[in-house]
């Protein structure tokens, strides 16, 4: 979840050298796509797209370590993220694209407390039950990998704020996996 | 977190903590965690299909962040840039179109600085044109005015007027991203040209040679009003002069200004991040 190196990357791709560029698109974009894709935006990939390309504009006034290099980008994709819904001025309803409906693997732990498998589509259908604000804070916990400080930084909130929204949103969750198990 | 959650833990409380919900997050979770019931639908999250990025997406979003590293250096400041870019909205995408697909032609082709010679000399429509202008972009080949001339015209010899109108688009908006109105007027023109089927497109050839006239004898000081005037022709249903060439405004128009206060609605305009937090 850290990139080896991180000032030498960073101010080599501020240097605008490729392979710095290679190596922070390559950690990035997975978490980014994953977190548009968790968030129900339409195209993630094409959004995140958007993203690098305003990285690649201010990268330069960029200064401070990996934790706020990460901030500074899910910020970036937070913003890109809203404008795009109020151009549509619509919230997201449409399945993501690009996803594979195979059942995923769980930990052989987790098997005996949880759901069997839950797919990936199934997954995303179940965060729709959140609010917007949960699914921000569950989407860059669980997707971006961002800590708690870093998500209180990306939705502008304490973090005591990010805390109860995150906790209230895995008890939201959990209270759909046993309505569902119950429907089983 | 770690003294309450230690003394919680001992005493055998099973109200998640702050760091059982990490615990849950980074899938090491036990089964007297609160929220053990939805470690499952965190692996499902945390799974390839949500997470999955193919590489040539990968190398596409790798080789736009380098062109437009590239041009943002040129910047004099970050101001300047930020309100470059909001003037000029086409470039973003047609920069990441390139992009995408110099990156992924370079996949199989190899080494960029050995395709750069031969890619110079593609036109468009050719394996290596994206190459070519992704090169450009960053100042390697020509890539002027009359190279971009040469490959509208090559388009439209080929019958293919509304990706020629579009790459004429790109070269106002490259040389003169001050007259957003005349790239704009272009990309209106090879949208109606699009919808007009092959008819109208036969039609809009002949009128857009008046248009090519007039952006070769001008070059980089082309007049933009007179470039929307021209373009707004193309096209058009009740267009009557379709078939006849708009008259070459000569070298009397050559240089003149353009009106102040003409932007154009661009069809992409990116949002530029502010501030950093």
């Amino acid at each position: 979840m850290t990139i080896a190196g991180f000032e030498g990357v960073l101010a080599a791709a501020q240097e605008g050298s490729e392979w710095a560029w290679d190596i922070l698109v390559r950690d990035i974009a997975p978490r980014l796509v994953g977190f548009f894709r968790t968030r129900g935006v339409f195209d993630p990939e094409g959004l995140a797209g958007d993203v690098f390309i305003d990285l690649a504009r201010n990268l330069s006034t960029f200064s401070g370590d990996e934790s706020g290099f990460r901030s500074w980008v899910f910020v970036i994709a937070h913003r890109r993220m809203s404008d795009a819904w109020r151009k549509q001025q619509r919230r997201p309803t449409e399945t993501p694209i690009g996803l594979a409906a195979e059942p995923v693997e769980t930990s052989p732990s987790a098997e005996n407390v949880a759901l069997e498998s839950i797919g990936s589509e199934e997954a995303l259908h179940m965060l729709e039950i959140l609010t917007p604000d949960q699914r921000d804070v569950v989407g860059l916990r669980i997707i971006a990998g961002l800590s708690l400080e870093e998500t209180a930084t990306v939705v502008g909130k304490p973090i005591g704020a990010v805390k109860a929204l995150q906790r209230r949103g895995l008890a939201s969750l959990r209270r759909e996996i046993a309505q569902e198990e119950v429907s089983r | 977190m770690t003294d309450l959650d230690d003394y919680l833990d001992e005493m055998g409380h099973h109200e998640a903590t702050d760091r059982d919900i990490e615990r849950l997050f980074d899938g090491s979770v036990d089964e007297a965690n609160e929220f053990a019931s939805v470690a499952g639908l965190v692996a499902a999250l945390q799974s390839e299909a949500i997470v999955d990025v193919d590489e040539a997406t990968i190398v596409a979003y790798t080789q736009s962040t380098v062109v437009e590293a590239a041009n943002a250096a040129q910047q004099p400041s970050a101001d300047s840039s930020t309100e470059r870019v909001a003037s000029t909205p086409l470039l973003t995408g047609f920069r990441r179109r390139v992009a995408a697909v110099a990156a992924t032609s370079a996949l199989f082709i190899g080494s960029l600085s050995g395709v750069a010679v031969a890619a110079d000399h593609a036109k468009p429509g050719d394996t290596l044109y994206g190459i070519d202008r992704a090169l450009e972009a960053i100042g390697i080949g020509n890539g002027n005015t009359d190279e971009r001339l040469v490959e509208v015209q090559a388009l439209f010899d080929s019958g293919e007027v509304p990706r020629g109108l579009r790459l004429a688009a790109d070269v106002v908006n490259l040389h003169r991203p001050d007259n957003a109105d005349a790239s704009s007027a272009l990309l209106d023109a090879a949208d109606r040209v699009m919808s007009g089927g092959s008819e109208q497109s036969l039609e809009a050839r002949d009128a857009v040679a008046g248009l090519l006239s007039h952006l070769s004898k001008s070059g980089q000081e082309f007049n933009g009003p007179k470039v929307a005037e021209i373009a707004r022709q193309i096209g058009r249903p009740d267009d009557s002069s379709a078939g006849t060439p708009p008259v070459d405004p000569g070298p009397a128009d050559q240089g003149q200004p353009d009106l102040p206060g003409q932007s154009g609605s661009a069809p992409e305009s990116p949002t530029p991040p502010t501030s950093k937090p």
